[in-house]
């Protein structure tokens, strides 16, 4: 437990996180173009149709990915506010302003695809529907966690803040998970589950999976990356507050 | 090929025709908006490592080293 707490708390270290995180990078860059090929293009040319959606159950290559990612990262903004409240964690509050652009373009596309989805099959764009409001709900979220962050002068009392609506919105996962069950949705039920065998064919499953996976080692890259970005900037602008504090005083 | 729906109002009067059109705009639209991310990303870690590296002390170029010389 010590040693874990002491690795917990030396990882919070930006340094420590740029010299670990560093060679991840490029396997993550690997995979995610290796994976999203293979998946993309055996989901959208090799896959069978299905027998009653035909062709268009392919959006769902990238319609559930987004879903996946855009809870995924919701998932891991509201541990990020947790340790960035409790603990303090300065990474965390880096990750945090990092991972909400990410999640937000997912919800926005999952959104998006499933709107494109919805008006062939259901012959409409947009139904207030329990799963369709509720991941709009998650959508609007990531936007209001972004405008807190930089709502304020003082970017401590924003990530405070931004911490707290990401702890108060991860109630909406549950909703938008089990809402096809608790009422009647138009959406249809999950078609993966942990303890169900899928209701889909393994020649559907297959390359979702794939393109799950390449869309969520992309997502890790993309991520990462901006954490390098935003740890550099800030040692920038450390640096430049220096070189002038030293210019303006010279000893 | 089972593919389980579960709605009772699934697949009503469907015009299968267009499904290209919708499948095209899915993917070239996701595709297109990953990509902006990825490039937009990429172009800020490079800019702000250039900008660091004009201002960031060399190891051997200190100024506290060349003073003492």
């Amino acid at each position: 437990m010590t040693s874990f707490s002491s690795w917990f708390h030396h990882t919070a270290n930006p340094g420590v996180f740029l010299r670990i995180s560093k060679p991840c990078l490029r396997f993550l860059c690997c995979a995610s173009i290796l994976f999203l090929v293979i998946g993309l293009s055996w989901g959208l040319f090799f896959a069978p149709s299905d027998w009653q959606q035909g062709d268009m159950m392919r959006i769902m290559y990238i319609h559930v990915p987004m879903a996946w990612l855009a809870s995924a990262c919701y998932f891991s903004l509201a541990l990020c506010g947790i340790l960035s409240l409790i603990w303090r964690h300065s990474l965390a509050e880096i990750a945090a302003t990092e991972i909400a652009p990410i999640g937000a373009s997912a919800a926005a596309l999952c959104l998006i695809t499933g709107s494109l989805w919805g008006k062939p099959t259901w012959g409409t764009w947009w139904a207030w529907d329990a799963r369709l409001t509720s991941v709009l709900i998650l959508f609007f979220l990531y936007l209001g966690h972004i405008g807190i962050t930089h709502a304020f002068d003082d970017h401590r009392r924003g990530q405070k803040a931004a911490a707290i609506l990401a702890l108060a919105g991860v109630l909406d996962l549950p909703i938008i998970k089990f809402s096809v069950q608790w009422w009647n949705s138009l959406h249809q039920a999950d078609s993966i589950t942990l303890t169900h065998a899928p209701t889909m064919s393994w020649s559907l499953l297959y390359p979702l999976l794939l393109s799950t996976l390449g869309f969520s080692f992309g997502a890790g890259w993309l991520i990462i990356t901006r954490i390098h970005a935003a740890i550099f900037e800030k040692r920038f602008y450390n640096l430049l507050l220096k070189n002038n504090e030293e210019s303006a005083h010279p000893l | 090929m089972i593919y389980k729906l579960h709605s009772p109002i699934w697949l009503t009067d469907l015009e299968w025709s267009h499904h290209g059109i919708y499948i095209s705009l899915s993917y070239g639209l996701s595709l297109f908006l990953i990509s902006i991310l990825v490039i937009r990303t990429y172009k800020r870690l490079k800019h702000i490592q250039y900008k660091l590296s004009q201002i960031e002390p060399k190891p051997h170029s200190s100024k506290r080293h060349s003073e003492k010389r």
